[in-house]
């Protein structure tokens, strides 16, 4: 990440959850600043930076309280033993007793790990302590098992400027500034994991060995053999995501019938049903991703992009700097780092019945998809031809497990942003409330349970969440009519504006005819029948209620 | 684009320029905000921007657009 990166990161960044973290180091740490706020930002996340008062490193790790916030050590060599600092010169005499400068170093560190801090050091070269090469090496060897032992993350001694620490205090050269913020960031907030959701390859020399367009379907090797083994294992991995709920999509650069051929001649791990979307143009694959993002409903930092080709790689970087771009290895040597990659970004726990059958759920999404030269003409229609079919289950008895589930990863269409542990869900239930589930289904296929509301015994909404897999289908105006129109007590609900629950946000102001305003909002069953009937007559609803 | 164009925009984003803004006539001797703060930030973003290590010695003679331009163009050449 280097500065106009890290400025058009922080332009485009639309806000979201704070993290605060105190950056302990003894040296300027303004430099690293902007850079520090564009990584969060591209976690999706405003980094809240605390700082040290200047050269204030060891009295604050001696004396002062542990922040209330996680604390980041940003150490260099002469952190832990003082007399290795450039700025005092080369020390004189050869009485340094090693052992004695040791046991200062392991105090140090001691104090951060009691005070539950997470160290980052740079074993940038110190002046020498002897003048002997051997016995300095051998010093700085142990002190590196120490920082170790103490479970401390390294970064490349070249991030280290000596000009730079000379001039200014500033330890890190600007060229290095990126790589720095990137590693404090990981140890305050690892990889958002989890929010990687969709894997777009590339097909020439990434799905398969070769060019299609010109060597065509016989001329590429994609089997367990010769150049196609790395391409082979590389489709192995990608089923086995898919399997796990990663859905995949590919990008060429291509005709459709091109792109096409090999995956219709059946022969490779991968088939087309594997996909949620191939897509073959000659368009930027910035756009296509862009589109295929807006299609899915899915954040761009929900995407990762795997390519050979360092240029398109740069350019989706470039226009899409939320989307994690990884190259395809040119060497099978590198292959299997690439792999621990893509497992990271996509740490998976065992897969459900739902995440095996995600891939078909979101291709019935695009499919059902209303195009967008009639979508403000004659919406109504096409909902209506999609002849779609809610099925409200009461979970308040039983199997809640889905619902509980939905209730805790849905983040866009969410009434509040509060999650629910079971326990929680139960108490409310216990207290005379309800929980009902919806699954939905139309003629494009079954979507699953898709929509989660939990009402307490005052009819109160507390919680209502809908998979952003079925937006624009008007499902939840339908249920929301059907809850003010079955009986049951529906007063209000809680409204909490979150960073991300824009959709939300505007299915109320629909509902409300006004901007809601935050906490619990009055809700009118007249006035929803009024309004939203229309919505409910698009859905054929079915009712399962346990009593 | 070009190093020019790249540099005009290292420039306003360090010296909070409009994005219309000719960034190639700031001058140290002239620019309110360009002090010795704002120098080291400047020389940062350069390092960053262009991959290099700016020497103390050069960063002193780095007082205007032009020499920066063309320091850059000497260091990437």
């Amino acid at each position: 990440m280097n500065f106009l990166e890290a400025n058009r990161i922080l332009r485009e960044y639309k806000g979201g959850p704070s993290i605060a973290f105190l950056l302990a180091m003894s040296g300027t740490p303004d430099p690293l600043t902007l850079y520090l706020r564009a990584a969060a930002a591209k976690r999706g996340c405003t980094a809240d930076v605390n700082f040290l008062a200047f050269n204030t490193l060891q009295q604050a790790v001696v004396s002062a309280e542990p922040a209330a916030m996680p604390e980041i050590f940003v150490l260099l060599p002469w952190d832990l033993v003082t007399e290795l600092d450039w700025r005092t010169g080369v020390t004189s005499g050869d009485e340094l007793d090693e052992q004695a400068l040791l046991n200062t170093a392991e105090a140090f560190i001691q104090r951060v790990i009691n005070r539950r801090g997470q160290i980052l050091f740079v074993p940038a070269t110190s002046p020498p302590l002897w003048l002997e090469p051997a016995r300095n090496q051998a010093f700085v060897a142990q002190l590196e098992v120490l920082v170790r032992s103490a479970r401390g993350t390294f970064i490349a001694d070249e991030c280290f400027s000596l000009g730079s620490y000379l001039t200014s205090g500033a330890p890190f050269g600007g060229a290095a500034l990126g790589t720095v913020a990137e590693a404090v960031i990981d140890l305050v907030r690892p990889p958002l994991m989890s929010s990687a959701k969709v894997l777009v390859t590339d097909l020439d020399e990434t799905m398969w060995a070769g060019i299609i367009g010109d060597d065509g379907v016989a001329g590429i090797a994609h089997n367990a053999e010769g150049k196609g083994y790395p391409h082979f294992i590389y489709q192995t991995m990608l089923q086995r995501l898919r399997q796990a709920g990663v859905l995949l999509a590919a990008v060429s650069k291509n005709d459709a019938d091109t792109a096409l051929a090999p995956f219709k001649q059946g022969e490779m791990v991968l088939k087309e049903h594997d996909f949620v979307a191939i897509l073959a143009s000659w368009n930027a694959k910035s756009s296509q991703i862009k589109l295929l993002a807006e299609q899915l409903n899915l954040g761009l930092d929900a995407f990762v992009f795997v390519d050979d080709n360092p240029v398109e790689l740069a350019e989706v970087a470039r226009e899409l700097p939320l989307v994690h771009c990884l190259r395809f290895p040119r060497s099978s040597q590198e292959l299997p780092a690439m792999l621990d990659s893509l497992l990271q970004l996509f740490q998976r726990g065992r897969a459900t019945a739902e995440d095996q059958e995600r891939t078909q759920l979101y291709r019935r999404r695009l499919e059902g998809m209303a195009p967008s030269d009639v979508a403000g003409a004659d919406l109504t229609q096409f909902l209506r031809d999609l002849e779609m079919k809610l099925v409200i289950t009461d979970r308040s008895q039983g199997d809640r497990s889905r619902a509980v589930q939905l209730l805790n990863k849905t983040n866009q269409f969410n009434a509040n942003g509060r999650r629910f542990s079971d326990e929680e869900v139960q108490a409310v239930i216990d207290a005379g409330g309800r929980l009902y589930a919806a699954a939905l289904s139309d003629r494009t296929g079954n979507h699953g349970e898709i929509l989660v509301a939990l009402l307490d015994h005052d009819g109160v909404i507390r919680a209502l969440v809908m998979s952003c897999r079925v937006f624009q289908r008007r499902v939840e105006f339908a249920v929301l009519s059907w809850l003010a129109t079955s009986g049951r007590v529906v007063s209000g609900l809680e409204y909490s504006a979150t960073d991300r629950n824009e959709p939300f946000q505007r299915f109320l102001k629909e509902c409300l005819g006004e901007e809601p305003v935050e906490g619990l909002q009055r809700l009118e069953k007249t006035e929803i029948d009024l309004r939203f009937t229309e919505d409910r007559l698009l859905c054929q609803i079915r009712e399962v209620l346990t009593h | 684009m070009t190093t020019e164009q790249r540099l005009q925009e290292v420039f306003r984003a360090v010296f909070n320029l409009s994005d219309q803004a000719d960034a190639t006539t700031v001058e140290q001797g002239s620019h309110a905000g360009w002090d010795s703060m704002a120098h080291v930030t400047l020389m940062g973003a350069i390092e960053s921007e262009f991959s290099l290590s700016v020497d103390v010695g050069d960063s002193i003679e780095l007082t205007s657009f032009h020499a920066v331009l063309d320091y850059v163009n000497r260091e990437l050449s």
